[in-house]
């Protein structure tokens, strides 16, 4: 699975936790989008500045999920986020 | 002789445009907002839009107030204490068109610059509480609380429901008092016995009894959603997938920031304490109208 380098959030989102889900918002477009608990986890380690490759070996520790099913999962999650304006490459 | 007084959206309203809404007390009292009209047009708008108050309206702060602009050219002044309303409206439109709008929009944004939230949804009461019908126009709203209003349920609203939050309370505030039917639904409205006048936007007016309380707690909130079935179902939606369909269904979509992350953190806490579901229901209009004239719909929710 191809996956980006890097990414970071646009400076459009903006997010409100719930529970261990997340909401998030782009200012410019009015869309929003639901994210779970894997893809919450995702956001914040993107917001911290981790590398994808990084935030996969974070993910893979902490959700117990198989290595090629999260990358084929963070995939379609990464091209929705960017589809939405809500992160963007590095 | 003062203007008389209407209970809207969880507000004393003074004004002398015909609202469709109920009538507020009679004894000598301010109200929290007067709306009158002015003598000259506001200003012309100018600077950034704050928001967008649906498709055809955009709201501007300015030195006083907010300013919404609707695009026939009416202009609606709200000031900076919230207590007063002044509109021109533009000719060829009516004292009642902009009445309308009042009753819609601009005091769907003077909830939310009030810290409350206003969504596209109707509501019927529910054994003391309320339950909103939410979804973006089209979804049939208006229809579903026609049918819910003829099993017996009280009107809240229709198209605009006004919310306050607090952290651990959602409560909802009668609107107007009509309900406006499209024409697809035409028989159902002819079978409850409510008909009425045309509406301005080329509807139907359905005019149920005015029994609802003024404030209500919100006991859970529906979106409509069709698809190939024959009969009605609940599932319980996620709370971030809850947030972002509610979020979309806000009647003010705010571009200032700061507004925008309110309304996020009041959309949130809504969805902490009150269950969101997805109202399924038979896309093919026959098999939907039967689902309507049923009497299974209304008690499915009354038990949620």
């Amino acid at each position: 699975m191809n996956l980006p380098d890097s990414l970071a959030i646009s400076a459009f989102a903006i997010s409100e936790r719930l529970s261990d889900e997340t909401v998030v918002l782009n200012l410019q477009t009015g869309r929003y989008c639901g994210l779970n608990s894997t893809a919450t986890r995702f956001w914040e380690l993107v917001a911290e500045g981790a590398s994808v490759s990084d935030a996969v070996d974070r993910l893979v520790e902490e959700f117990d999920v198989e290595r090629a099913e999260l990358e084929a999962d963070l995939g379609a999650l990464i091209e929705e986020l960017l589809r939405l304006g809500l992160i963007e490459r590095r | 002789m003062a203007p008389p007084l209407y209970e809207l959206h969880g507000l004393l309203v003074r004004t002398s445009l015909p609202l469709a809404a109920r009538k507020g007390p009679t004894e000598p009292q301010p109200g929290d907002v007067s709306i009158r009209a002015a003598s000259e047009p506001p200003k012309a708008p100018q600077g950034a839009v704050s928001a967008t108050l649906g498709a055809t309206a955009t709201l501007r702060r300015i030195r006083h107030g907010h300013l919404a602009t609707f695009s026939g050219g009416t202009r609606v002044l709200i000031s900076e204490d919230l207590a007063r309303v002044e509109y021109w409206h533009a000719p060829p439109e009516t004292p009642a068109y902009t009445a309308s709008l009042i009753v819609g929009p601009v005091l769907a944004a003077h909830a939310d610059l009030r810290g409350h939230l206003a969504l596209h949804s109707s509501a019927l009461e529910f054994d003391g509480g309320a339950i909103a019908v939410a979804g973006p126009p089209h979804a049939g709203k208006s229809s579903i609380a026609l049918s819910l209003a003829m099993r017996g349920r009280p009107l809240v609203t229709d198209d605009v429901l006004c919310m306050t939050v607090s952290s651990s309370q959602v409560v909802c505030h009668r609107g107007t008092t009509i309900l406006r039917i499209r024409s697809g639904s035409r028989e159902l409205l002819e079978a409850s016995q409510f008909g009425g006048a045309l509406t301005h936007d080329h509807r139907q007016a359905a005019f149920p009894p005015i029994t609802a309380k003024s404030s209500l707690d919100v006991r859970a909130i529906v979106f409509p959603h069709f698809e190939q079935r024959t009969d009605a179902k609940l599932v319980r939606v996620g709370n971030a997938a809850a947030a972002a369909v509610l979020g979309g269904t806000t009647r003010i979509r705010w571009h200032d920031p700061g507004a925008a992350a309110q309304q996020l953190g009041v959309v949130a806490r809504i969805v902490r304490s009150t269950p969101v579901f997805r109202l399924v229901l038979p896309d093919h209009p026959e098999l939907l109208r039967a689902v309507l004239c049923e009497p299974d719909l209304e008690g499915m929710l009354a038990s949620v």
